[in-house]
């Protein structure tokens, strides 16, 4: 009679929610499979799609274009995410302690958090212009020289890494700071009986209590700033000379610039394909800990 | 019981209303600004008149604000079954050979229901709609470039201006390059180096009958012209004269400077001098002067003026468009004489040789000779090709590092040239 009324009650549940997956499922699987379809079609506007198999791969492959923003983009990722992560752990290191205004100083570390994207480019952009902007006259004044972010790609790509940073280290703290919160007392006082300095405390103690966090903190920036659009296209569409191109510009260009969608669909994959070996060890990591309790 | 009947006469109530103003739509596509000339103005409303003659209750405007946009738009509209979509706005530049098998071509409305004096409309702007001898669009807006300089910049320096040659206004440059009293820097010559920047440095290559892409398909950019082009802004920008900031200053941003002094001369669309000139923006009101782009010395016996660049919006019929002969009409009634000139004294940019005849006109727009004078030579800046895009970023690849340094200019171009060859039918 208890079983019957789990199962009537398992189904009754399926009803409801049924629909809704269905429609999540179709909303997500079918453009995925489309983009796929399209990856291996030619298509423009004006003329009608034909098959070319691999053609539009192996000709994504043979653009330097292609090539340059691949590299700039694993350039990129691994030094924001990285940089993002060890700002953010230290943010967290610091703001864990006992201090005086601790809630506002922590406002003031979310604040660019709440700053949308397009603005933060906008604002940095005219305060880094290189005649009028007030950082550059700063840096001037200051007699170290200009930061020459329009005609070099070496300081172009520094700018980027910063804006980036700047813009989503919040995240990365947010998610580390709870997390080094969550840690018991109880370990640090057993640790401290023990004789355990900082750097062992800090080593088998804090690091793999937050280790989880850790990855989870990765492999969401892993994926979100592989996908860098907004501050790029803002600051100077992957100039100077297409040298700070990334794969989202480069993507957007087949797109939206030379109508080229079976190029662009190839390159989209391209993309979730990489971001996947990228985050794969990570993604392997969190498994094991996770569902295996292996560390 | 009751309530059910209420509910199904509000159905049939608003569904009848969604029908009948289904069927009476009548849909343009364009940029804000196109609706803005057509219907009003001191020139009035010219949407109005037609609109009486058609028995059609309203036009229907779907305006946005950039040509990216309105192509987007468009474009997938017109790859539907259908589209509501009678009439829809395209830049000459995104109407390419294989974008205009969307459109309907319309050389037998042409004949069976001709546009007033055709003839009078610019033959540059014509011929430009046309492909393998049909025509698919009709000229309505042009954007030509000219010459905007600060008069009060040249009193300043004590230059009697403007220059007469190209020559000339290069050796002003210098002397127009200083800093305000109040600490801003001024350039004396700038163009954006952001976006297409291959339109605005054709500008600058005209004043020696260069081109980036030839009328007939050559391409051009290692050749004199063009060469001579980078090569001054490369040596303006290794002597301080050039901006560094110039690869993120795209249009936008440089209408911006000659409204705060900024900068003392620029090549823009002729139409910007209501804007430069404005006085709730602009520093300088009254003193921003337009003329055409002073030709070099060599090419001033063929080319009194250097011959610009013209951009045009043109009107195009979806071929997937449900009522093709009321969208003739439309465009009919909107390329009249009359028509062309109301649009006009609202601010448009005529299509038509006739309207520059006008003393209304004339009053109205105090660089209509100029102007006029630029559309006798002008040509657009690049002839319409199914990889243009591709062209334009490979342009701002070359010539950015060309003038950076980063290249020698010759070698960029020649480069340049070569890739883009590639690219052309």
């Amino acid at each position: 009679m208890k079983r019957q009324s789990i199962r009537s009650g398992s189904r009754l549940a399926y009803f409801f929610v049924g629909p809704v997956q269905i429609v999540l499922t179709l909303i997500i699987l079918v453009p995925i499979i489309m983009t796929l379809i399209l990856s291996f079609q030619n298509y423009t506007y004006g003329k009608p799609a034909s098959f070319v198999g691999l053609d539009n791969y192996v000709r994504i492959f043979a653009d330097r274009n292609f090539k340059r923003a691949l590299i700039n983009n694993i350039i990129f990722v691994n030094l924001v995410v990285y940089g993002e992560l060890l700002l953010g752990f230290g943010m967290a290191v610091f703001f864990k302690r006992k201090m005086a205004l601790k809630k506002f100083s922590i406002a003031v570390v979310m604040a660019p958090y709440a700053v949308s994207t397009v603005l933060g480019a906008l604002m940095w952009r005219f305060m880094l212009e290189p005649d009028i902007g007030m950082l550059n006259g700063f840096l001037r004044a200051l007699s170290f020289g200009q930061l020459e972010w329009t005609t070099r790609p070496f300081h172009t790509f520094i700018v980027l890494i910063f804006l980036s940073i700047w813009l989503n280290v919040p995240f990365t703290f947010l998610t580390l700071y709870n997390s080094l919160l969550g840690v018991p007392n109880d370990l640090f006082e057993a640790a401290r009986v023990d004789g355990a300095s900082a750097g062992q405390v800090f080593r088998f103690i804090t690091l793999p209590t937050i280790m989880p966090a850790i990855l989870i903190s990765l492999m969401f920036r892993y994926i979100f700033a592989f996908r860098t659009f907004d501050i790029v296209w803002i600051l100077i569409q992957g100039g100077p000379f297409r040298s700070t191109e990334l794969l989202s510009l480069y993507l957007y260009r087949q797109a939206f610039s030379y109508f080229n969608f079976g190029i662009a669909s190839a390159v989209a994959w391209i993309m979730v394909l990489v971001t996947i070996l990228m985050g794969a060890y990570y993604f392997r990591v969190l498994y094991k800990r996770m569902f295996k309790n292996e560390y | 019981m009751k309530r059910l009947s209420i509910l199904i006469l509000a159905v049939l109530l608003f569904g009848s209303i969604a029908l009948v103003g289904a069927q009476s739509r009548f849909v343009v596509l364009g940029h804000k600004v196109h609706q803005q000339v057509s219907t009003g103005g001191p020139g009035g409303d010219i949407v109005s008149e037609w609109l009486k003659k058609a028995g059609v209750s309203s036009v229907e405007w779907q305006t946005l604000g950039s040509n990216n946009d309105i192509r987007d738009k468009l474009f997938r509209e017109a790859t539907l079954s259908s589209t509501d979509i009678s009439v829809g706005f395209v830049l000459n530049t995104s109407l390419t050979p294989a974008v205009k098998e969307m459109f309907e071509p319309l050389d037998s409305f042409l004949a069976s229901a001709p546009i007033e004096d055709f003839q009078d409309i610019f033959p540059g702007l014509r011929d430009a709609a046309k492909f393998d001898g049909k025509t698919y669009a009709i000229p309505f807006r042009h954007a030509t470039s000219a010459l905007h300089y600060n008069e009060a910049f040249f009193e300043e320096k004590g230059i009697k201006g403007p220059p007469k040659n190209i020559e000339e206004l290069l050796e002003f440059i210098p002397k127009l390059t200083f800093t305000r009293a109040d600490g801003t820097p001024v350039y004396g010559f700038v163009i954006p180096g952001k976006g297409e920047m291959y339109a605005n440095t054709v500008d600058l290559a005209r004043a020696w009958d260069g081109d980036f892409v030839s009328m007939d398909y050559k391409s051009s950019a290692n050749k004199y012209g063009m060469v001579k082009a980078i090569s001054t802004l490369a040596d303006l920008y290794k002597k301080g004269y050039y901006p560094k900031a110039f690869t993120s200053i795209a249009n936008n941003d440089l209408n911006t400077w000659m409204q705060q002094g900024r900068v003392a001369m620029t090549i823009s669309s002729t139409g910007r001098n209501t804007f430069y000139n404005d006085p709730k923006q602009s520093l300088y009101p009254g003193k921003i002067k337009t003329i055409p782009i002073p030709a070099s010395k060599e090419i001033q016996s063929k080319y009194p003026v250097a011959p610009a660049k013209t951009e045009f919006w043109c009107m195009v019929i979806p071929k997937n468009a449900k009522n093709k002969a009321q969208a003739w009409d439309f465009i009919r009634s909107l390329s009249t004489k009359d028509a062309t000139l109301k649009a006009a004294l609202n601010g448009n940019g005529p299509v038509r040789a006739s309207t520059y005849n006008d003393a209304s006109f004339q009053k109205m727009v105090p660089y209509w000779k100029a102007e006029k004078d630029i559309l006798d030579v002008a040509r657009v800046a690049m002839p319409a090709f199914d990889n243009a895009t591709q062209a334009a970023d490979l342009f701002n690849e070359y010539a950015q590092a060309a003038i950076i340094g980063n290249m020698k200019v010759q070698d960029a171009m020649d480069r340049l040239a070569e890739e883009v060859e590639r690219l052309l039918p």
